[in-house]
Order: structure tokens, then C-alpha cells, then sequence
């Protein structure tokens, strides 16, 4: 977006937002890279010519326990937040409750909470997102007249783990402001997986729960950058009356600062006690609220309540800018990938119907909201990259319906604004199993990373910026042969690059910031590797 | 030189990370696990059964997936025995013994044995998972 524009108006949207200014330069300075979460780097640098990553390795690895901290075995599963990184400096989340701050050669520079006090932690675990600090910080360029680290964790002096923002100094670790409590422990509320989104000033970031034990009603805060209140006049999501909807994914940013959500499931009988359709269900929904007074514009529910099987949309909204317009795009656990124009920016009449009416497509192709099928509580929870007309996702393909799994291994490159016909772009399968295999992609200017659960990080070339290695049917498990013949059609083979073993299970994204890319892993590990 | 048992745990562990990290060759994308063959003219099944069983005496129970890419008309699709299917996804016109009817996902329906079953794909892709009692 703002890439396109002269340096002398990023200059001054850079001012307007208050966000640190990924674009035009090679920083990755929140979760994938930007407030509208395209996890693409603009920047020319050797991980994007595809003639020299052959040679891609590791040029340092960091653990935690090099500055005596705790990973598995006391409080487990190493790294789920993705690294970050903003003016030579790494910053990364740790489940064990510090942020730590490195330079990009891999030194320690500071940890927060610094020690000896302890991590931010809660008292409540039950999954990955419980313990520490799940998600992945933002770097905002101002806060209070220094850079800062914006993050949600527990706060153990609240309630033995109340959620709250943090926002800390990039340059020294030393805390600058915390919110109010946004997740109350004792109501199972949780920030977990969100990683907080700058834009326009503010910050907004969602709650979820702690295992939908009980599930609650989501909700998305927006909060003041330089203190931390709440946005006045920004009235708080709600997602239903009591339970429901759960926001485990992140918000995305429109380039006019309104939120893009994703909602987990509803309440419904076997979960959350309810018999009948709460009002409003905004459950299993992409909505987009106005960022002046937190109103709907349109909300976007494929799955009804009747059919609600747990399919939280967990995967983080993708706003991408085509040629057919802006996007904005996420797959759902059931594993179909929706993409909706962004529409108005203020509401316009029923939400419900404007939603409905913005769908673009889904992938695979289908009738929407659906009727029947099964969708249930699989594993399609990674946001999409993008790059130009192109979508890099983890989803369902062709075969979902009569192979719902099959996709957890799988890499699409998805046509935005092609016909249902044309929409696959390419798709690889990788070796490797896993509740899901895949992490969740990046890319710079056509070269596409990902890691998976065989420990090992990707780079595949769009067949845009390098030849393709043959073909293959867009309708998996089709021979060449049988493909056309029977309607569908022949699609590249992308080429992968590289591949290199790293040091565990890698379920994060990918950060490519300066010529290198940075990679958090389950054991606990943080890779910079370059060609 | 002193080394502190926290900095040598951590050398340690980067050295881990660090042989761990190994560049490989690249390689070719992985098969598909499930793949299809062509039942007959515009009508793709799965090349294996997703289950077979023969412990109902004199069948021999097999459940398959039915695949009908865009534009595709099936006149003749041969299921040897009787079947049970179930529209997965998409809407076709399925034609049994010269009666026709629209089927919309989530459908099921029942083919005799020796009927005449034709299904003509009115979606993009259907898919139809069939549960064929084929005689031993």
C-alpha cells in the first residue's frame, strides 16, 4: 500500500499512524510485517533472488537459556510468538513470560520483566496460548518519545494472571505503561494468541479464553498508544450475550484504521450450555468495525449456528491490495478460505447482508452461508501472505469435503481476482505430519517461506519469479493425464530453493527483515539465517 | 577463560541449535495421499477404497469417493451391487433408471442394484462419497 506512494507521503502517513514504519524500509516490525498483516516484505535483499538461496543457512541461533531462563520443562513449548524486528534489534515472546530484546547479530540486549522478578505469567494453562506471552509484539516508532514494544500478556500481580497491554522502551526494556485489565482470569478471559495490531494512534488487540473452558464472549479492545486507556468514544466489541465468539486470532488494520476480526465459535449446546441461537451471534464471523466508534459495517458468517462444530475462524485476516481492490482474506478452521471487498468505512444499512454481498469467493468454491457439511474444529488457523494478485495460504483445497485433513500439509498459492476456475495458482504438499504441519507463510517479492512440523523452514519460488519444476493438477491426486479431460486444470510446480533443518517444530511466521530471516521454533530457539 | 554454568548451558544449546541447522538440497514436492482414477467417462473415483470390509456375508462393503470436475456428465456409472452415496459438496442432477433429480450437498440417496445411474455436475466440483455392497 503506502510502498506505492512517494517517500515524502510515507513519511507523513507514518506520522498519521503512529505505527512503525514497515514499508520502505526492511524492517518486520509487528506480526506479519504490517497492520494489514500481508506478511510481505517489499524490500529487495538476497532472500528474494532466487539464484542465490541455495546457499541459505543459519547465521546464529539464540535460546533463553542462555540468560538462565526457563523453557521446557517448567512452564513448556518454547516459542509460539513470532520474531519481530525493528532498527537492529530482534524482539521475541517467550511462553515462559519474557520478551526479550536482541541485536540483529544475535547478542542479548535486555529481557522484560527484567530479573529477578518473575515472567508474566498466569496460574490458568491448558494449551500454548495460557502460560506466558503467546503472540507476537508490535513496534510502535513513538510512545512517549522513545520507540516501544507493544505486547499482551498476564499480569501475575492481577489476579495471578489478568490479560493486560504492555507497552515497554525498545531501546532499554523499561515499562512505559500498562493497560487496564482487558481479559479477566477468573471469567477464563485471555488475550493468548492475539497479537496486538498499531494503527492510527491506537492499538487493538482481542480476547479470547483458556480452552473454552468455559468459552466467553470475545471481545476487541482499542486502546490509546502513548497511555494505554481505552479509545474514548470506541465503544467495545462484544461478540455475543454471554458466550461466544472468542477472538483467538488478531486483528487486521483497513488503510482508514478500522479492525478486521475473525471470531471463534458460538455458544451452543455442547459448549457454553446455550439451546437456542444467542442474540447477537456474532460467532464464526470476519466483521469490520469502524475505528472511530467500534460500530459493525458488515459481519461475514458462513457457518450458521446450526452447523456451528467448533470451526473458530482462528486464522489472522489478511487486508491485501489486488487489482480487483482491496481484500480482505483468512481461512477457517473447516478449512475454506473466504476473501470479502474491504466495502464501506462507515456502516451502511444491515451488516449481515452488506457482508454477504462484499464475498468475492471462497476456496474451494461453495454456496454461502453453507447448509450442510461438516465443519468442525480442524486445523486451518495460519493467516495468509501476499504478495501483488497472489495469496499464500495453509487451507483446504479442492478435495476438503472428502478430505479434510489432507490440507495441513499443503501450500497454496491462490489467484485473487481470477474466476473459481483459475484460483489455484499452484500447491505443494510437504513430508511431515501435525495438528496443523505447516506454519504460516511469509514472502518477499515472490519468494515464499514457511517451516513446518519436521523442524525444517522452506523457500519456494512463484513460478512468477522463477521457472517452475513441471506440473500438476489443481484437484489433487488427478494425473496429469486424467486432468483436463475431466475439467480441471494443469498448474505449475514451484520451485523450492532451499530447505534447512532447524532446531524445532515451527509453527510461527517467518520474519524477513535486512536480508535475513528470522524464525522462532518449539524448542525454544531463535534462527537468523541468510544466504 | 570462566565460564558461569548458565553461559556454558546456553553455548551448549546454540551449539545444538547451530548443528541443527543444516542447509539441504532442495527437493520435489510430495504425492498426494489419496489419488483417483477414472471410473468412467466423466467420473473419477478413488484409486483405493477409503474402507473395505467383508464381514457382511456375501458382500463385500467398500466406500469410495466420486469426483465429477466442472462441466463433467457421467451417463454411466458403474457401481457393481447396491449403494448408498452421499452428496459431500457441490450440486449434481442424478439420474436413476431414467429419473432424474437435483441433489444439493448433504443429499443422500440410494442406488438399486443393476439400476442405471448416470449424474451430470451442475457446480463447480462434486463430490460424492458412495458406499457400495458389491456381491462376493
Amino acid at each position: 500500500m503506502i510502498g506505492t506512494l512517494s517517500p515524502r507521503i510515507a513519511i507523513a502517513v507514518l506520522v498519521l499512524t503512529g505505527a512503525a514504519c514497515a514499508h520502505g524500509s526492511s524492517d518486520w516490525p509487528m506480526h506479519r510485517y504490517d497492520a494489514a498483516r500481508t506478511a510481505s516484505q517489499p524490500t529487495n535483499s538476497p532472500l528474494a533472488n532466487p539464484a542465490g538461496l541455495g546457499t541459505l543457512h543459519q547465521v546464529w541461533s539464540w535460546h533463553p537459556a542462555a540468560v538462565g531462563d526457563a523453557d521446557v520443562g517448567a512452564t513448556g513449548w518454547g516459542f509460539s510468538a513470532s520474531p519481530i524486528v525493528y532498527d537492529g534489534k530482534v524482539f521475541v515472546a517467550h511462553l515462559n513470560g519474557r520478551l526479550y530484546a536482541l541485536t540483529t547479530a544475535g547478542a542479548f540486549l535486555w529481557k522484560y520483566p527484567p530479573a529477578p522478578g518473575p515472567g508474566l505469567v498466569s496460574t490458568t494453562m491448558c494449551n500454548p496460548s495460557s502460560p506466558g506471552i503467546a503472540s507476537t509484539p508490535a513496534v510502535a516508532a513513538k510512545v512517549a518519545g522513545v520507540p516501544a514494544v507493544i505486547f499482551g500478556a498476564p499480569d501475575p500481580t492481577s489476579d495471578n494472571g489478568d490479560g493486560r497491554l504492555w507497552a515497554v522502551n525498545a531501546n532499554t526494556g523499561a515499562l512505559i505503561w500498562k493497560s487496564p485489565v482487558l481479559a479477566a482470569r477468573t471469567a477464563n478471559e485471555q488475550i493468548g494468541y492475539d497479537s496486538p495490531v498499531i494503527t492510527k494512534h491506537r492499538v487493538y488487540v482481542g480476547v479470547s479464553n483458556h480452552c473454552d473452558n468455559p468459552i466467553i464472549a470475545g471481545k476487541l479492545y482499542a486502546v490509546e498508544l502513548n497511555t494505554g486507556a481505552l479509545v474514548a468514544g470506541f465503544t467495545t466489541f462484544v461478540a455475543a450475550p454471554s458466550r461466544g465468539g472468542g477472538i483467538w486470532s488478531s486483528p487486521a488494520a483497513t488503510p482508514d484504521g478500522d479492525a478486521i476480526i475473525t471470531t471463534g465459535n458460538g455458544c451452543v449446546a455442547y459448549n457454553g450450555g446455550c439451546t437456542t441461537e444467542p442474540s447477537p451471534n456474532h460467532a464464526l464471523s470476519m466483521i469490520r468495525l469502524q475505528r472511530n466508534t467500534g460500530a459493525m459495517i458488515w459481519k461475514f458468517q458462513p457457518v450458521p449456528w446450526s452447523l456451528d462444530g467448533d470451526p473458530d475462524w482462528a486464522a489472522i485476516p489478511t487486508v491485501q491490495q489486488s487489482s480487483c481492490g482491496h481484500l480482505a482474506v483468512a481461512p477457517m478452521k473447516d478449512g475454506y478460505t473466504h476473501a470479502l471487498k474491504l466495502g464501506p468505512s462507515a456502516p451502511t444499512g444491515d451488516p449481515v447482508a452488506l457482508g454477504l454481498s462484499l464475498r468475492q469467493w471462497s476456496f474451494p468454491p461453495a454456496s454461502i452461508p453453507f447448509t450442510s457439511g461438516t465443519h468442525g474444529d480442524t486445523r486451518y488457523i495460519r493467516g495468509a501472505a501476499v504478495w501483488k494478485d497472489a495469496i499464500y495460504v495453509v487451507t483446504g483445497g479442492r478435495d476438503v469435503t472428502i478430505n479434510v485433513t489432507a490440507g495441513y500439509r499443503r501450500l497454496y498459492g491462490l489467484n485473487a481476482c481470477a474466476s473459481d476456475f483459475e484460483r489455484v495458482r499452484w500447491w505443494l504438499q510437504f513430508p511431515g505430519s501435525g495438528y496443523p504441519t505447516m506454519g504460516a507463510p511469509s514472502v518477499t517479492r515472490g519468494i515464499v517461506y514457511i517451516g513446518t512440523s519436521t523442524d525444517t523452514l522452506y523457500a519456494i519460488a512463484d513460478p512468477d519469479v522463477f521457472p517452475p519444476i513441471g506440473t500438476q493438477c489443481d484437484f489433487p491426486g488427478v494425473s496429469n493425464a486424467a486432468c483436463v479431460p475431466n475439467g480441471f486444470r494443469l498448474t505449475p510446480i514451484p520451485a523450492i530453493l532451499a530447505r534447512v533443518k532447524l532446531s524445532g517444530s515451527i509453527r510461527t511466521t517467518p520474519a524477513i527483515a535486512g536480508g535475513r530471516v528470522y524464525v522462532t521454533t518449539d524448542a525454544g530457539f531463535v534462527h537468523a539465517l541468510s544466504p | 577463560m570462566l565460564f558461569t554454568t548458565r553461559t556454558t548451558l546456553g553455548l551448549a544449546l546454540a551449539t545444538l541449535g547451530a548443528i541443527r541447522a543444516q542447509a539441504q538440497e532442495p527437493q520435489r514436492p510430495q504425492a498426494p495421499t489419496v489419488e483417483y482414477r477414472q471410473l468412467a467417462p466423466g467420473v473419477l473415483a478413488s484409486a483405493k477404497p477409503l474402507f473395505t470390509s467383508d464381514s457382511l456375508p456375501g458382500y463385500t462393503l467398500e466406500v469410495i469417493d466420486l469426483v465429477l470436475g466442472p462441466n463433467q456428465n457421467a451417463e454411466r456409472v458403474p457401481l457393481e451391487g447396491f449403494a448408498l452415496l452421499e452428496l459431500r459438496a457441490g450440486v449434481a442432477q442424478v439420474t436413476i433408471n431414467g429419473t432424474a433429480t437435483r441433489r444439493e450437498a448433504g443429499a443422500h440417496w440410494f442406488v438399486p442394484r443393476g439400476a442405471q445411474f448416470a449424474i451430470r455436475n451442475l457446480a463447480e466440483v462434486t463430490m460424492i462419497r458412495a458406499t457400495v455392497f458389491r456381491p462376493r
